[in-house]
C-alpha cells in the first residue's frame, strides 16, 4: 500500500514525551484506540499539534518528525491510529548552533536556489538582505528540519506565468514553503521587490498563524479568494487552489471589479 | 443592533446575511438572515473574518514602511463562486467584525461603503 510522506516542519518534539505516546498508541497488529488528545501529555504543544495530526487522518499515511537533530521517525498513521513506527537515519547535514547561524546557512541556500533557477534570478543584494531578515526571524527548530530536509523536498515556490491583470502571481505549496527552502522560479512580471515582499508576507503568515497543510482554519470546501487592501491602490490577493497550493497576486484597484468575476471560475 | 443588520440586509437585494462576530472567540453574536441559512455557514464566516484578519496583520507588517503611510485596512474580500463576502472591523485592535454575505460579481466598491457605514454604528 503507498502511503504519501508527509513532513511537518514544527515538531521538534520532546524526545520522552514521543516515547510515551509510541508506547501508549502505537499497538502494530491491532490498534484498538485513536489518540487522546492532551493525555498526560501537559503543556507539550508541538506533540498535541501531531496527536492533532494523527486524529484527523483517515487514509493511510506517514508522518515524519524529528525527535532531535540526528534522530526522526516515521509514524504510520491510518484510521485515526498509530500504527507503527520506525526510526530513519540521521539527516545529512548538522543544524547550526545558533538562531544567527541559522539564519546564515538558511539565506546562503535560497541564494544557491536562487542562482540555480532556470528562469528569474534574484541578484540583488536588497532582496537578499530581506531573505536574511526573514531567517533571523525563523525560529530555529524550523530553520533546522529546513536543513535536515532540503535535499528531499521539492522545489516550494514557483511564480507561474502571468495573466495580463496581475502585476505578480506566485504559488505556494505550505508544506513545502516550510519544509525547504529551495526556490524554483520561472516566470514573473513586476519587480524584485514586489517579490521579496510576497515572499516576506507569506512566511510572516505562515510563522504567526502556525498554518500548515491541514491544519489551517479553512478546510477549502470551495475554491475561495481573500483580497485585503495593501494601500489605496493595490490589493494583495491569496487564492486557494487546493488543499495545499495558494496563490498570491498583487492586484491594481481598478481590476478588483475584474476579479470578481473571473477568479470564481 | 438587529435592526441594524436587518435594515442593511433590506437595502441592499443582492445581500444574503449581514452577521456581527468575534473572530477570535469564533462566533456569530447576531445576524441577519433567511431562516434556511444554517449555523455552520455562520461558524465559517468566523474562520474567513479570522484568516482574513490574519492576512491583514502580515500586510501591515510586510509593507510597513510605505510613503506616504497608508490608512490601517478595516476590511477584507472573500471570493468564491457563490457569495462575495464583505468582512470590516473598527481599528486592527479589535476582534469584533460585521460581515455581509452577498451575490457573486457585485459592485465592490458600493459593497465597502455600505459596509463600513453600517460598521461604524454597530460596532
Amino acid at each position: 500500500m503507498s502511503m504519501h510522506l508527509d513532513v511537518l516542519p514544527y515538531f521538534p518534539l520532546d524526545t520522552s514525551a514521543l516515547e510515551r505516546m509510541v508506547d501508549r498508541y502505537a499497538c502494530k497488529e491491532h490498534p484498538r484506540y485513536r489518540v487522546m488528545i492532551g493525555a498526560g501529555l501537559g503543556g507539550d504543544a508541538a506533540m498535541r499539534e501531531l496527536l492533532l495530526e494523527i486524529d484527523q487522518t483517515m487514509l493511510p499515511r506517514r508522518i515524519s518528525v524529528h525527535c532531535s537533530p540526528h534522530d526522526d521517525l516515521t509514524l504510520y498513521v491510518s484510521n485515526r491510529r498509530l500504527f507503527d513506527v520506525k526510526k530513519r537515519g540521521a539527516p545529512p547535514a548538522r543544524p547550526p548552533q545558533s538562531p544567527k547561524d541559522a539564519a546564515r546557512v538558511f539565506a546562503s541556500i535560497l541564494r544557491g536556489a536562487i542562482h540555480d533557477a532556470d528562469g528569474l534570478v534574484l541578484q540583488e543584494p536588497q532582496a537578499l538582505a530581506q531573505f536574511d531578515e526573514v531567517g533571523v526571524s525563523v525560529s530555529t527548530a524550523l530553520l533546522a528540519d529546513v536543513l535536515g530536509l532540503r535535499e528531499a523536498a521539492e522545489p516550494a515556490l514557483r511564480i507561474d506565468g502571468t495573466q495580463e491583470d496581475f502585476s505578480l502571481i506566485r504559488d505556494a505549496s505550505v508544506a513545502s514553503l516550510l519544509a525547504t527552502p529551495r526556490l524554483s522560479f520561472s516566470e514573473a512580471k513586476g519587480t524584485q521587490n514586489e517579490i521579496a515582499q510576497l515572499q516576506n508576507f507569506w512566511l510572516d503568515y505562515v510563522r504567526r498563524t502556525g498554518l500548515a497543510p491541514n491544519r489551517g482554519r479553512i478546510k477549502h470546501r470551495d475554491k475561495e479568494c481573500f483580497v485585503v487592501p495593501i494601500n489605496r491602490d493595490t490589493h494583495l490577493v491569496v487564492a486557494t487552489k487546493d488543499e495545499k497550493t495558494w496563490c498570491l497576486a498583487l492586484v491594481p484597484r481598478q481590476r478588483l471589479q475584474w476579479l470578481t468575476e473571473v477568479i470564481p471560475g | 443592533m438587529k435592526q441594524l443588520l436587518n435594515a442593511l440586509r433590506a437595502s441592499r437585494p443582492d445581500c444574503h446575511v449581514v452577521a456581527y462576530g468575534d473572530a477570535t472567540a469564533q462566533l456569530v453574536l447576531r445576524a441577519s438572515h433567511e431562516p434556511a441559512y444554517r449555523r455552520e455557514h455562520l461558524d465559517h464566516l468566523c474562520e474567513q473574518a479570522a484568516t482574513s484578519f490574519d492576512m491583514l496583520q502580515s500586510v501591515a507588517a510586510t509593507w510597513h514602511n510605505q510613503e506616504p503611510a497608508p490608512e490601517p485596512a478595516r476590511e477584507a474580500i472573500v471570493i468564491n463562486a457563490k457569495t462575495t463576502t464583505l468582512f470590516v472591523r473598527e481599528s486592527k485592535e479589535t476582534s469584533e467584525f460585521l460581515c455581509m454575505v452577498c451575490a457573486p460579481g457585485l459592485e465592490i466598491e458600493s459593497l465597502v461603503t455600505d459596509g463600513r457605514r453600517t460598521s461604524s454604528l454597530v460596532l
